[in-house]
């Protein structure tokens, strides 16, 4: 329960922060466009496109496998991430602690078999 | 401990054993026989739950909290999906495999689990993640047919839809921690009791965030600024994933509803109920003049939806609890009869089908009493009953609704829904018009033949809801009485 001017205030720190970063992100640029040198090709100026041709029609099939590997990488990303604090929590939770990690670590592994039998992993 | 939500835990373990069933190479054998495993599982859990409603009651680290409303609402989802399981039965049986795959009874089990965890969710974050569970299931089952752009189509909109209407429910719960400090029912709850007594400017958050978890979850059950989908849908997913939609996710969202209607938001009722009432007058409304353009049967049965779910609105916007136990009244005589309508309709797609004929606009009806009387009988039952025609159970749903809105002083409301609904009942008179007075298309048509496995799988379940529509007038009180005891 606040008075109306001071739930205001606390969104001081977001606008702060909207102001520091706008700062940082037009300063550096607004830089380099007034002091660098400029000596552009075409390789360098092309977009990076991990692999990709940068310049061909956006309709272009991808093989599906990509998409599954990058998912498969998503999944066990996620695995890590809830792992790191878990191990650090790990002396107050005890038992219960690990049973819960287990069944979701087994959750994972039973998708991943799945994955593995149905033949998503073949590059062939 | 744990006993509350023990169904939906063995429906995971279950699920995940399935899961390696679907490496076997005779997929289709498989599937035949993971459907009576499912069916057996099922049927006993209704079994076990039907003896002894209180039994499963209680609370499980404030994540989840199990009521009578909970249990009913479970016994209706295990009834639907009983008769669901049935209809895959049936669809096996007519050589249309779609659904023979193990990885099917995997999902469809998630999604009851989903749906289970839903209704009994206590916690703001514990029911976004059910939700979330139930919907991918219901993604993936509508996308099962991915060789046909309609069902695709279909598939993709219900995605699009759904993650906008869910960000629309995570975007209101944050509104509401932002006030609270907590996600969990009953501290909202206590926490927004205190807040409205006094005066201050935080209250219209709380009004914008009750507003948006409201419109979040009414996406589910497709009220008016929210009914976009349910007609494009119907009219392309595979029909069984639509009598899933019609009534399974009906069920999860006007039980959610209520549990935060009676929970969290009791404090706000006057402002839900002006949300409710704007919403289901809209909803008979535009639901009941859309339908009367349609031709494509399942479209039309969309905008129906739409009309029918505005009366459940309505009902809740009558009060506090008289309101909301009729609305569950109408839910469930609405959930009956629709069933038993769409798994005639089934039927009949796969026995005309097989006699080289479609079931799909209005008119291919024409004649059909004479084709399949038994059927045209029935349907011609459950369209009286969805227009809400005296001795039949719609009937009684739609008046103890306008009931509740006079003895709530909200005449005016009542007369609309009632002329709307009127109108309404034009389109559902025009089907058994087709169906009875008019010739069939082909002059030499062969009447269908009484089959008996057909009669098992598709047959006795719409039966069985059209015993429960016809004999509903006799003991009114039955349903009642039960509804106010789980509402107590």
């Amino acid at each position: 329960m606040h008075a109306p001017n001071e739930f205001l205030e606390n969104y001081f720190p977001i606008l702060l922060f909207m102001g520091v970063a706008a700062f940082v992100s037009v300063v550096p640029v607004t830089l380099a466009f007034l002091r660098a040198k400029r000596n552009s090709y075409a390789a360098k100026t092309s977009a990076y496109e991990c692999g990709f041709s940068p310049m061909s029609d956006t309709r272009q099939r991808f093989d599906i496998r990509f998409y599954l590997v990058a998912i498969l990488f998503v999944i066990f990303d996620l695995e890590i991430a809830f792992l790191l604090p878990w191990a650090v929590a790990f002396k107050g939770m005890e038992l219960y602690g690990l049973v819960s990690m287990l069944f979701f670590l087994s959750v994972l592994i039973i998708g991943f078999v799945y994955e593995w039998k149905k033949g998503a992993l073949d590059w062939e | 401990m744990g006993a509350p939500i023990f169904a939906e835990v063995s429906f995971v373990i279950v699920a995940f054993v399935y899961l390696f069933l679907s490496f076997v190479r005779d997929q289709k054998r498989i599937a035949q026989l993971l459907s009576y495993i499912t069916l057996g599982i099922l049927v006993s859990l209704f079994l076990y739950f039907i003896g002894d409603l209180e039994r499963f009651i209680g609370n499980i680290g404030g994540f989840f909290n199990v009521t009578k409303l909970v249990m009913s609402s479970k016994l209706l989802i295990l009834f639907v999906s009983i008769v669901l399981l049935s209809l895959v039965g049936g669809t096996f049986f007519w050589k249309d495999y779609l659904f023979a795959r193990a990885e099917f009874f995997v999902i469809f089990l998630f999604m009851l689990a989903g749906s289970f965890l839903m209704i009994e969710a206590f916690d703001f974050l514990s029911l976004y993640l059910a939700m979330e569970l139930q919907a991918l299931s219901l993604y993936v089952l509508l996308a099962f047919k991915k060789d046909d752009p309609a069902a695709i189509e279909a598939a993709v909109k219900y995605f699009v839809l759904s993650s906008v209407a869910s960000g629309v429910f995570l975007y209101g719960v944050s509104f509401i921690y932002g006030v609270v400090g907590d996600t969990n029912f009953l501290l909202v709850y206590e926490a927004l009791n205190s807040i409205l007594s006094v005066e201050g400017s935080e209250k219209t958050i709380i009004y914008i965030g009750m507003a948006l978890v409201l419109s979040g979850l009414v996406f589910k059950i497709s009220l008016v600024p929210f009914h976009m989908w349910p007609p494009d849908i119907y009219q392309g997913a595979p029909i069984w994933v639509v009598t899933l939609l019609a009534t399974v996710s009906k069920i999860v969202g006007v039980t959610v509803i209520i549990n935060l209607l009676t929970g969290p938001f009791k404090a706000l009722s006057d402002q839900w109920e002006l949300f409710f009432l704007v919403l289901g007058l809209l909803s008979i409304a535009i639901g009941s003049l859309s339908a009367l353009a349609q031709n494509n049967l399942l479209r039309f049965l969309g905008f129906s939806t739409i009309a029918h779910m505005g009366f459940i609105s309505l009902s809740m916007a009558g009060g506090d609890y008289m309101g909301l136990e009729k609305a569950y009244v109408y839910l469930i005589i609405y959930v009956v009869m629709i069933l038993g309508f769409f798994s005639l309709l089934m039927e009949g797609k796969y026995r005309l089908k097989y006699i080289g004929k479609k079931l799909e606009n209005l008119d291919d009806f024409a004649g059909f009493s004479k084709i399949a009387p038994g059927m045209s009988f029935m349907l011609a039952l459950f369209l009286f009953s969805l227009a809400g025609i005296p001795p039949l159970a719609g009937f009684f749903a739609k008046l103890y609704v306008v009931i509740v809105l006079v003895r709530e002083n909200l005449t005016v409301y009542a007369v609309l829904a009632l002329l709307f609904s009127i109108l309404g009942a034009f389109y559902y008179l025009r089907l058994i018009k087709f169906m009875y007075f008019d010739e069939p298309k082909d002059k030499n048509f062969t009447c269908l033949e009484f089959d008996f496995k057909t009669f098992i799988f598709f047959r006795v379940p719409s039966l069985l809801c059209m015993l429960f529509i016809i004999f509903y007038a006799i003991w009114p009180n039955r349903l009642i009485n039960f509804v106010t005891f789980i509402f107590e």
